[in-house]
């Protein structure tokens, strides 16, 4: 086991420093031990177990992750997380069979889902910030349903109409929706992200494409270029076919590749966007992931991981996980002792209660 | 005494409490160091101790709302012991590197012997339960689409010879021991070539590059023989279900549902329990020729003409070969089929 960090004396009256890091405590290998036991339990136990599996892996990362010398917690019930779980499965399974049987209900089962989708992104949001707390204090969410359809349909489907050119609005508007109806106890976070930085991620993203994508038009008409050749003096048209089935496999993987190599790319940048223009009260936040370094830590993990059949798994998501904590860092305009919870009146107004009640968690 | 330093929160504002935890006879005391509250004396019973999880910062929670955070180290652990707290079995299980040991080795236990016995038994038991019917709905809805594709064409060969051909089977129909009803589609289907297929609910396509390749119709009755065995052991639903269920636990495995990487292992997978099918469907279907006084030799030679065909450098009567794969690479080595064949006719 790794030593433990030593915390910030107890009795001393707390640091005004500039810069507040979130720290990370974890370790692949202590996590190696988590997942391993969360993984035979499920086995033995047919999925059931998996639910308190993931209240057990959220709560070594959240517990790990520190912020001025406290450890975040993670709250959720296992019951409630099976009971989600379970109506997924069977909502997807009987919509499959429906659709298996008259091709027709495929088109209704995809509205359905376009409708539920927001539905199930509100709920699962509002059920993650209300089961999370620091010092005692829970977070909370409290986005619309129709907000959500917004920023994961609406949007999503006028950047296909516009051949992608829309897309960064729709990014943008998801990150505004994460922040925007998040709070910590009584205090509410805020964002100002606007599109025109989004966008200039997406050049970005063009730019590398366009030159990625040249370099390998070139590679393919120096190593394929002589096959037409050989196809035209008379060389079995079979083999010609083979080379030419060998480039599609070639081109194919390429475009696989670099949509993997995309998606933590514009990630990262979107994390230290809507990091950097968001606040908490008068605290500010800084984020200064290295998209480079993290699309290799991504590409890297995914490569092992595959090598070692699996068993690199919990060493990836902690190194990933680590990454992201370290980078962040939080600005505080005074001390941090000053948060409320919200009282009991005031969370019924919010609807907590019901939240609680009724919430399920719907996965993600 | 053993005592340790926290820092206390109430539940209502994130403001720290510096406090001293001392173990006493009977239970904990709590002290507040600046003194702006009593000292207060919990039950061990109060005290709710959070899973260590390897974690630097171990969490406790205390009556009213109220936790406190404590350093999680030896002065800790000298702590726990003198006020009698006991780990759970699963931090203790967790704690132990010859018991994290002992997990990988069962759930590597429990995957073999699931791949190897388990999934087949569990694909079985469900393929046999399910109604015909609905099966066949699968089968009407698959044909449909190779129909409409560009895979599957119209027959060209002769009504005659296609009447020959349904005359030499019905035999073999009538007489496999089952009511379920079996129809023979003959389709054209250059970028197959010439093979034979058995449709999860009874339905089987021979294409017309078969029966050319075939030298008499009893050689085309014998590939069929072959593919009723697969629809008598219901091979086609098996397989669907059995390739279902690993994409699943691949996916699990890896945490990653749409990858190349899950389709590359699934396939890589399920291609051990095809060749498993392809010798029952073998065994079953010598077994018929040979109830109705034919050889299982006929099955062999069509095996033999049917590698040669799918050879990239095949014999001149080879069909155009398609970018759709090898239709024998997920049998097992012909030489080994065809010998075992050779052995049921003698």
């Amino acid at each position: 086991m790794n030593a433990p960090t030593p915390l910030p004396a107890f009795d001393v009256p707390p640091r005004h420093p500039d810069e507040l890091p979130f720290e990370f405590s974890g370790s692949g290998g202590a996590y190696f031990k988590i997942w391993i036991v969360n993984l035979l339990l499920s086995i033995l136990t047919l999925g059931i177990y998996s639910a308190w599996a993931k209240v057990r892996r959220e709560r070594y990362f959240m517990g790990n992750t520190l912020l001025d010398g406290s450890a975040f917690e993670y709250h959720a019930d296992p019951v409630k997380i099976l009971k989600g779980r379970l109506l997924v499965m069977a909502a997807i399974i009987v919509l499959n069979i429906a659709a298996e049987f008259n091709p027709l209900l495929n088109l209704v089962v995809m509205l359905l889902f376009a409708v539920l989708l927001p539905w199930m992104i509100s709920r699962a949001l509002r059920f993650r910030a209300h089961n999370t707390s620091w010092r005692g204090l829970r977070f909370g969410f409290d986005g619309l349903t129709w907000e959500a359809a917004k920023a994961w349909v609406l949007w999503p489907i006028a950047g296909v109409l516009s051949l992608g050119l829309l897309f960064p609005v729709a990014l943008a508007s998801q990150r505004r929706y994460l922040f925007k109806h998040l709070r910590f106890g009584q205090a509410e976070f805020e964002i100002d992200l606007p599109v025109g930085p989004v966008y200039r991620v997406f050049g970005r993203v063009a730019l590398l494409a366009l030159v990625l994508f040249g370099a390998l038009a070139v590679g393919g008409y120096v190593l394929f270029g002589s096959v037409d050749m050989a196809g035209m003096s008379g060389a079995a048209g079979q083999e010609r076919q083979a080379m030419i089935g060998m480039a599609i496999t070639v081109v194919v993987l390429a475009f696989y590749v670099g949509v993997a190599l995309v998606a933590p790319y514009v990630s990262a940048h979107l994390a230290n966007l809507s990091f950097n223009r968001a606040n908490l009260q008068n605290h500010g936040f800084f984020s200064d992931m290295v998209p480079g370094r993290y699309v290799w830590i991504v590409l890297s993990n995914w490569l092992l991981t595959a090598l070692t059949l699996g068993l690199f798994r919990p060493f990836a998501v902690v190194r990933l996980w680590r990454y992201r904590v370290e980078h962040l860092a939080l600005l505080p305009a005074g001390t941090l002792t000053a948060f409320m919870a919200v009282q009991a009146e005031e969370a019924r107004v919010i609807g907590e209660e019901a939240a609680d009640l009724l919430d399920v968690d719907l996965g993600f | 005494m053993a005592a340790i330093r926290a820092r206390l929160f109430d539940g209502h504002s994130s403001r720290p409490l510096p406090v001293r935890l001392s173990a006493v006879a009977g239970g904990v005391d709590l002290a507040v160091l600046d003194g702006s509250a009593p000292r207060e004396r919990l039950a061990p019973a109060d005290l709710h101790w959070h899973e260590p999880l390897g974690r630097a910062v171990r969490r406790v929670d205390l009556p009213g709302g109220r936790h406190c955070e404590v350093v999680s180290d030896d002065a800790l652990a000298a702590f726990l012991r003198a006020t009698g707290h006991r780990e759970s079995g699963i931090t203790v299980w967790q704690r132990s590197g010859l018991r994290v040991a002992l997990a990988i080795g069962l759930i590597l236990a429990v995957g073999l012997v699931g791949y190897r016995w388990g999934l087949p038994l569990a694909a079985r038991v469900v393929a046999q339960a399910l109604p015909v019917a609905a099966v066949q709905a699968i089968d009407a809805q698959l044909l449909q689409t190779l129909d409409g594709s560009r895979l599957l064409g119209p027959s060209e060969l002769a009504p005659t010879r296609i009447a020959a051909i349904e005359a030499e089977v019905a035999p073999l129909i009538a007489d496999r021991g089952s009511a379920d009803p079996v129809r023979l589609h003959f389709r054209k289907a250059p970028a197959i070539g010439a093979n034979a297929f058995a449709l999860p609910g009874g339905d089987i396509v021979v294409t017309d590059a078969l029966v050319t390749l075939a030298p008499t119709d009893a050689h085309v009755a014998a590939v069929v023989a072959h593919e009723l065995g697969h629809v008598a052991h219901r091979h086609g639903l098996r397989n669907l279900i059995q390739a279902s269920v690993l994409a699943a636990v691949v996916g699990i495995w890896t945490g990653d549902f749409s990858s190349l990487a899950t389709a590359g292992a699934t396939m890589v997978l399920s291609s051990a329990y095809s060749r498993d099918f392809e010798h029952e469907a073998d065994a079953w279907g010598a077994a018929l020729l040979a109830r109705h006084g034919r050889s299982p030799a006929l099955l062999a030679t069509m095996l033999t003409r049917l590698e040669r065909a799918h050879r990239p450098d095949g014999a001149a009567d080879t069909p155009r070969d398609g970018g759709l794969g090898d239709y024998l690479s997920s049998h097992p080595a012909t030489a080994e089929r065809i010998e075992r064949l050779n052995r049921a006719a003698q």
